[in-house]
């Protein structure tokens, strides 16, 4: 006779997942911490935990991209291997709003200003997400403020994440974005690596 | 050499004491919740959702004791407390909602006692998340009626009561299943 702790322990969740990985925990403690000074400072709600995993349909394939230019915010150069920028974007057309593509995600309506770009990261690194890989994106204190005013200020509106020239994802905001993002969860193991590696620029 | 009394710290030293605490708090006690949550949440993103929202009402918030104990005591009881206003909601919006499915283990599976594992986590999720706390606590983590009152803030005698129900509910979900098959 099977008893009930013993069927318990057959099913526990832990016994396959021993715990979210060590990028998942670290990226929850900055936010609890930065949340804690915020409500001290300003009084400003924290962000969500989910606000920015981006679910994305669409794995770009990036391998091999050549180098190429991106904006910098100190009005300098700097080379990263895969472009990447993030806009406040609209699922409709509307004037002065640029059309961009993606697969998955569809056509989105962005504003041609770019909120974050490649050198606002700080780094990159791989995590499993879901099934698959994905990759967190620490921005710089400069970049996670841009992306917090921005997106306080655009609730209910889409962000645009365009990897590689292609929209890659166009989550709704539901409240306000800090320093980090994880992006993905479709990647191999290796894509997620190239793509990691591509984003964060190359200073001059 | 200018010494800084406690009256004269600047905010920034302030928001700078509150950091090195809360992270002290999160390192000490993350693993321990996040166990818990993710035994008392159907998924790995309720589970994570949970433990951040316990901690942040930490930040918020006055009243964390300084020493480890009762520091845990408090957090458990904060993330158990969170998850019944969760199931409160969704119980209200359950009541609106059309009859949902009993998830029922694929009928390919062999093992029985993989089914009525199955069934006995499935007969957990409708379980109070108190009721469903002290269970896990318990039957999965060991702890002692004692000791799981101490970290609920409840009494014993409401302990071994909500572990009375339990084990009944449970049980009689597998029951049903068992007659179910036939």
């Amino acid at each position: 006779m099977t008893s009930i702790r013993e069927l318990l322990a057959d099913g526990d969740p832990l016994r396959d997942t021993p715990g979210a990985g060590a990028a998942v925990r670290e990226a929850m403690r900055r936010r609890v911490i930065a949340a804690a000074a915020a409500d001290h400072t300003r009084g400003r709600r924290a962000p969500s935990r989910r606000a920015f995993l981006l679910a994305s349909g669409v794995a770009a394939v990036i391998a091999g991209a050549a180098t190429v230019p991106v904006w910098w915010p100190d009005g300098g150069t700097v080379h990263a291997a895969v472009p990447f920028e993030v806009r406040v974007a609209e699922p409709g057309p509307r004037p002065g709003l640029l059309a961009l593509q993606g697969a998955a995600a569809g056509t989105v309506y962005a504003e041609p200003r770019v909120v974050v770009g490649n050198g606002d990261i700080v780094r990159t690194r791989v995590l499993p997400v879901g099934s698959g890989f994905g990759l967190e994106i620490v921005f710089t204190d400069h970049g996670a403020a841009k992306m917090r005013a921005a997106t306080a200020g655009n609730v209910g509106r889409l962000l645009a994440v365009v990897v590689d020239s292609r929209v890659l994802a166009s989550p709704r905001i539901t409240s306000p974005i800090d320093g980090v993002g994880i992006l993905g969860g479709t990647y191999t193991r290796e894509e997620a690596h190239r793509i990691a590696a591509g984003l964060v620029p190359s200073r001059p | 050499m200018s010494v800084q009394t406690t009256a004269e710290r600047l905010p920034h030293d302030v928001v700078l004491d509150r950091a090195t605490r809360l992270g002290a708090l999160f390192d000490n006690h993350y693993d321990r919740l996040y166990r818990l949550a993710r035994r008392l949440t159907p998924s790995d993103d309720d589970a994570l959702d949970l433990v951040q929202e316990t901690f942040l009402k930490a930040a918020r918030g006055a009243g964390v004791p300084d020493d480890a104990a009762n520091a845990e005591a408090w957090l458990v009881r904060v993330l158990v407390n969170t998850r019944r206003d969760e199931w409160r909601k969704a119980a209200n919006r359950r009541r609106h909602a059309p009859a949902a499915h009993v998830v029922s283990p694929p009928p390919s599976d062999p093992e029985a006692r993989a089914i009525a594992s199955t069934t006995i986590w499935g007969a957990l999720d409708t379980l109070p998340p108190r009721r469903r706390a002290v269970i896990v606590l318990h039957e999965l983590e060991g702890a002692s009626a004692a000791t799981i009152a101490t970290l609920l803030g409840i009494t014993s005698v409401t302990v071994r009561w909500h572990l009375a129900r339990g084990r009944r509910d449970l049980a009689r979900a597998l029951a049903t299943s068992k007659g179910d098959k036939r």
